[in-house]
């Protein structure tokens, strides 16, 4: 009877200091990222059966268990995504559109410049300080081109290194969660418990990953979790995984795009070695495939936002330069002789060739995104659009213009030879003058007989209200002017859909996040009650565990 | 409902940061006098913004071709004015001698005449203040009118063109188009070519008027009429030069007051668009100090609740 007693008392004992062990680990961690608040569960111990009745045999601890919710765990992990998508979509676009909308780095000042410019030449052709004006405005206007079409494309790097750099954590990260996996399995079918913290701790970098791509998890009976991103690619499975490596985009060469390997390997080989690298085979692209994170916000910026805009500009500039220049040829110069390009030819000539090119953009919504080459061998023309390398032969420059490839072409002077090639492509960048020197501007019209004649002058101010554009969808809709402010307007929609649709997410994270802490998050009151509490019911047991040794004492005294 | 203690210290931080957002975001805009600090922050607005300022842009440079159009048309009216008060003299001069004036009289006149012919030479090759000729057409840089004077009796010395019939508009609004010179030639020599010769007139009449004897003779009452009339000829195509550059100042005039009607009408749309309300933006800031402040007092006040200080 009497070891009865103290065994009682010694589970009671035992039970409230593992109680006030679990209270402290939940006061230790209450700033840990991911850690669920613990608690004992414990039970009566089987009962002694002593003729008159059931006799109680003390308590004990079966398990420490955390709190969950997978649901409210899933909430948080796709409002996480989402916010860290659209955070990273606006912090982007905000500096695309504070470039493009900005009066002081946006086009429209210097575009309405170049024409104030040629309408005071018209006004006054011969002067030599309206074409010195001319020139100038010419090369503002190239230079802001140039300038806007630099950062895009800065921005355009940036993208592949950040696409680099998340896919080369986001193998971090993969590896850590198959490692988490096997310890987890491991500790499981030693003990046959879970061991909470290192669940917490793993599906704390589920969550950072989520804050990265987009990802669903499964989880299995022996408590690890499969991970899979891009609509259902398995990035983790128990504790293998696949690395994320990087492809060129198949429609623009210049792009990075994430894609996964197709073999799986062990974590141990991607911790030790996490870098993303840029791949030829072996991965496939998750392109248009990835909705979520930092990933997906960068992807989404990427391609719609910083391309369209990059792109439309260089069809902004090509289709300045090719009519500013073809106009312009139609003129006469200071000294009465035929105009020359106003600016560089949009027709780049490659190598040693001397040929000439010249261009009309017949319906810009055609144009290759990047641009094309053309060749010219034994009378043939091969037209390569360059997104996709698609080559194509015409015997003739009548069928290069009947292809639809958005552009015709006439033959310059020196006219094209076999052997000469030329590019078309990078126009805002690379756009620039042509000419220097005043007397070179063509501001009278072909039927003028002195430098007074203000014909071809008009005729180029003109351009400021002709449509060359197809930004709207309808052929040659749009003017220069107008083309741009539908970019700045694009821009400036998805920037401010971005910022939206961050804050939502915001909200609805921290909605997510405090609904999931309220079940699982630490409250420092109530572990301090608790610890009041198993500290009396500490005390109470060895109380009894004291009432026990003197009954045992006096049991003794009367046999002594 | 079951609170966190992170979440219950950190619920008045989302708050302080909204604010602190709004009210930053506020005195940039109060700073800036400008509704929108970047394009995002309110797309439509923006685009119309952009459009407005392309067409104010636009705007003010068709109103600077129109000045610029009614400084070379004034600049012409003032010569051809001049053009016309010197044929006028000249006429005068002409209309005042009879065939049978004595020497000294048609000396003197023909002297009076010369002064009139060189005056109307110099003033047909009159030059804008950036020095191109202004009746040379779109041979801005080449003199127009040539006449040496002193011809062989009984014919004065013929002129010379080198100017061109090209002449030059300027846009003064979109698609509009005003011509900002004129062929003097129709003056100086109407018909040019096989008609009369207003400068050769004038020579022969200075050579001829002195002499008293054959072979140029004094020219005979109907001689000195046909000179009055070819002056009058010349005064009638000058009219009509004078009553077209008249017309087209009296349309830019008009041009002009509509312009600069629609330029404040524009500006002032802009300024509607583009900028803030101070008043507004003040109260607002002012609502927002005041949450700030309830925000950090909840902060502070929450951040120090706990059950463990009242432990013993």
């Amino acid at each position: 009877m009497g070891t009865g007693i103290l065994g009682i008392a010694a589970s009671g004992l035992n039970a409230a200091q593992a109680a006030i062990r679990v209270t402290q680990q939940n006061i230790a961690n209450v700033g840990t990222d991911g850690y669920r608040r613990q608690e004992l569960v414990q039970s009566a111990r089987q009962p002694q059966f002593s003729g008159y009745g059931y006799i109680g045999n003390g308590v004990s601890v079966d398990a420490v268990r955390h709190q969950y919710s997978r649901f409210l765990d899933s909430e948080v992990l796709h409002s996480e995504s989402q916010y860290a998508r659209y955070e990273a979509a606006s912090a982007r676009s905000a500096l695309i559109d504070k470039l493009l909308g900005d009066d002081a780095t946006g086009l429209n000042s210097v575009l309405s410049g170049f024409y104030s410019a040629l309408q005071e030449v018209a006004n006054d052709p011969a002067s030599s300080a309206t074409r010195q004006n001319l020139l100038s405005a010419g090369e503002n206007l190239a230079g802001r081109f140039n300038l806007l079409a630099g950062q895009l494309r800065e921005q355009r790097t940036a993208a592949n290194n950040e696409a680099q750099h998340l896919a080369t954590r986001i193998n971090v990260l993969a590896g850590q969660i198959a490692q988490a996996n096997v310890t987890i399995t491991q500790n499981r079918s030693a003990s046959g418990q879970a061991a909470n913290d290192l669940v917490d701790a793993r599906d704390q970098l589920v969550v950072e990953l989520s804050r990265l791509i987009d990802v669903t998890r499964q989880d299995l009976p022996d408590g690890s979790v499969n991970v899979f991103i891009g609509g259902g690619q398995s990035l983790v499975l128990g504790q293998d995984v696949r690395r994320l490596n990087l492809v060129a985009n198949a429609n623009d060469p210049a792009l990075l795009d994430p894609a996964i390997n197709m073999g799986f390997e062990r974590y141990g080989s991607l911790i030790a070695d996490p870098a993303a690298r840029v791949v030829t085979s072996g991965a496939s692209s998750l392109s248009g495939r990835i909705s979520g994170g930092e990933l997906g916000g960068l992807l989404e910026f990427r391609d719609a936002t910083l391309m369209p805009a990059l792109r439309d500009l260089d069809r902004m500039a090509l289709a300045l330069a090719s009519a500013v220049n073809t106009v312009h040829r139609g003129g006469l110069d200071y000294a009465l002789n035929p105009g020359v390009d106003f600016f560089v030819n949009p027709v780049v000539p490659q190598g040693a060739t001397a040929g000439a090119l010249h261009l009309t953009v017949t319906d810009d919504s055609l144009l290759d995104p990047v641009g094309y080459s053309i060749s010219l061998a034994g009378g043939v023309y091969t037209v390569t659009e360059l997104s996709t390398g698609t080559a194509t032969n015409h015997a003739s420059l009548a069928a290069v213009n009947a292809a639809g490839f958005g552009f015709s072409l006439t033959a310059g002077v020196p006219a094209p030879a076999n052997g000469e090639s030329w590019r078309i492509g990078d126009s805002a960048r690379t756009l620039a003058m042509a000419i220097g020197n005043t007397s070179q501007i063509a501001a009278a019209a072909a039927a003028a007989t002195g430098p007074g004649d203000n014909g071809n002058a008009l005729a180029l101010a003109a351009l400021q209200s002709t449509a060359l554009l197809n930004f709207g969808g309808v052929a040659f809709s749009d003017t220069l002017s107008a083309a741009y402010n539908k970019i700045v307007n694009r821009t400036a929609s998805q920037a401010s859909q971005h910022d939206l649709n961050r804050d939502a997410f915001e909200t609805l994270r921290q909605s997510a996040v405090s609904a999931q802490q309220s079940l699982v998050g630490v409250n420092l009151d109530e572990e301090a009650v608790n610890l009041v509490r198993y500290q009396q019911a500490y005390q109470a047991a060895a109380r009894t565990m004291q009432i026990a040794a003197s009954l045992f004492d006096e049991l003794l005294n009367v046999v002594r | 409902m079951r609170i966190d203690s992170m979440t219950y210290y950190t619920v008045s931080l989302v708050g302080i940061r909204d604010n602190q957002n709004a009210i930053a975001r506020l005195s940039q805009q109060i700073a800036t006098q400008s509704n929108y600090l970047a394009a995002k922050d309110n797309p439509l607005a923006t685009q119309k913004i952009l459009d407005l300022g392309d067409r104010i842009a636009t705007r003010a440079q068709y109103a600077n071709n129109q000045t610029k159009a009614e400084i070379t048309l004034k600049y012409e009216s003032v010569v051809l004015d001049e053009i016309e008060s010197t044929l006028r003299r000249a006429r005068g001069l002409l209309a005042g001698i009879s065939h049978n004036a004595d020497a000294v009289t048609r000396h003197t006149h023909a002297e009076q005449l010369r002064g009139a012919f060189q005056q109307l030479l110099d003033l047909a090759n009159s030059r804008d203040p950036s020095g191109s000729y202004i009746f040379s057409g779109d041979r801005t840089t080449t003199k127009p009118f040539n006449n040496a004077g002193g011809g062989v009796p009984p014919a004065g010395a013929a002129s010379t063109y080198n100017g061109s019939t090209n002449l030059r508009e300027v846009e003064v609004e979109s698609g509009r188009r005003v011509r900002v010179n004129d062929n003097l030639d129709t003056v100086m020599r109407a018909g040019a070519g096989a008609g009369t010769d207003l400068l050769q007139t004038l020579d022969e009449a200075i050579v001829r008027l002195p002499l008293s004897a054959p072979p140029g003779a004094v020219p005979d009452q109907a001689t000195l009429n046909g000179y009055i009339q070819t002056i009058d000829t010349a005064l009638d195509s000058l009219a009509g030069i004078q009553y077209r550059v008249a017309g087209v100042r009296t349309e830019l005039a008009d041009l002009m007051v509509t312009t600069n009607g629609l330029q404040t009408l524009e500006q002032n749309a802009l300024s509607d668009l583009q900028r803030v309300d101070q008043a507004a933006a003040i109260m607002r800031l002012q609502t927002r100090q005041t949450s700030l402040e309830a925000a950090q007092q909840a902060y502070a006040l929450t951040s120090g609740l706990s059950l463990f200080s009242f432990l013993g």
